[in-house]
């Protein structure tokens, strides 16, 4: 109890504004009368529901997207490595992080995670892709092999925005679409996509 | 002088959250993202982006470095007043040439327009106006061969 005290993560909270009844109390002991004055300041910690409105907001639906991003992935696991989830799941947790959060923006949708488990798994991607997220809540990986990038934008209902750049003989070629799921193994087959995907 | 257009030799900063860089693998920033370049839509008390912010680089006194450093801190006290401390600690700010911008533009068929929009907090803050919002391949060019040059904000003191 006394090394407890002598630490005193507490000791930064704001004092609690009303009188402590208890406090000159002589029936109550000192270590009861510490115990108790701790149990009013813990009522003072910052909590999600004194936060400000946006940050409550944003808290809320982060832990909502992740659980669903999270779930929807505990169901294709067996074709993803547990090195490649986790990895996915860190990514996932960096690009919600509420001291990056601009205000408005969505986590990531459903709609979008969902494209984005099947593009991953329809296109046999086996190198992990660099994870952004845009204002509207849709998932982008991006692939970067030396000058050569491909960036792919996850909407919802299977659909994808993807943009390529490679160099070819010294020139930049570039090329942007958007277009299905089912789609992309076709549209990118000219830009030798195995280049990004295979490690 | 507000509205004033920023020569095409001087530089300017765009700020990139960390979900909007571009990263490997293994989360090491190396870039922007072509979202980077999105107007950002209305949303919650949030009014839709009429321009692309950026920082006016030159404004600021001083070797090029001291003005990168001062351009990042007068962004800073505009942006983050109202965000707790270390607020951006992981994202990045992507430098460009002005002529640069333009040139890309016009090879796009995009009028656009780089003017000083000075705040009382960020007196080098600009305006990229008229960026086309539905061109795809213009911010893909804007993110691969523009904004280029990456600095961490974490660098910055």
């Amino acid at each position: 109890m006394s090394a407890t005290l002598q630490i005193d993560p507490w000791k930064n909270l704001a004092e609690p504004k009303a009188a402590d009844p208890f406090a000159s109390s002589p029936a109550l002991s000192m270590e009861t009368r510490e115990l108790l004055r701790r149990a009013r300041q813990l009522k003072n910690v910052e909590t999600p529901s004194n936060l400000s409105p946006d940050l409550v907001n944003h808290a809320e639906n982060v832990f909502a997207a992740l659980a669903n991003a999270k779930m929807a992935t505990a169901r294709v696991a067996m074709h993803l490595s547990n090195e490649w989830r986790q990895q996915l799941f860190r990514e996932l947790d960096v690009l919600h992080d509420v001291d990056e959060w601009e205000s408005g923006d969505k986590p990531v949708t459903e709609g979008s995670y969902t494209t984005f488990l099947r593009a991953i798994l329809a296109l046999h991607i086996g190198r992990r892709p660099g994870l952004g997220l845009s204002s509207d809540g849709n998932l982008v990986a991006a692939w970067t092999v030396g000058p050569d990038r491909l960036t792919l934008e996850f909407l919802p209902q299977n659909k994808v925005r993807w943009t390529v750049s490679r160099n070819v003989m010294g020139e930049t070629e570039r090329a942007a679409g958007i277009g299905s799921v089912k789609r992309l193994e076709d549209v990118l087959a000219p830009y030798n996509p195995a280049a990004w995907f295979t490690p | 002088v507000k509205n004033d257009k920023i020569p095409s030799a001087d530089h300017v900063l765009r700020y990139v959250a960390r979900n909007r860089c571009r990263t490997d693998g293994n989360g090491n920033i190396i870039g922007c993202l072509p979202i980077a370049f999105e107007h950002r839509p209305a949303s919650g008390n949030r009014e839709a982006e009429e321009y692309l912010s950026v920082t006016w680089v030159e404004h600021f006194a001083g070797v090029p470095q001291a003005q990168i450093v001062a351009a990042v801190q007068a962004f800073r006290q505009a942006y983050f007043q109202d965000q707790a401390k270390g607020a951006g600690a992981n994202s990045a700010f992507a430098k460009a040439n002005v002529g640069q911008i333009h040139s890309v533009c016009e090879t796009q068929r995009a009028k656009i327009r780089i003017v000083h929009h000075p705040s009382a907090q960020n007196p080098g803050h600009a305006a990229m106006r008229q960026v086309p919002r539905d061109n795809i391949d213009l911010l893909a060019i804007l993110a691969d061969e523009v904004f280029v040059d990456m600095i961490l904000n974490s660098a910055i003191p």
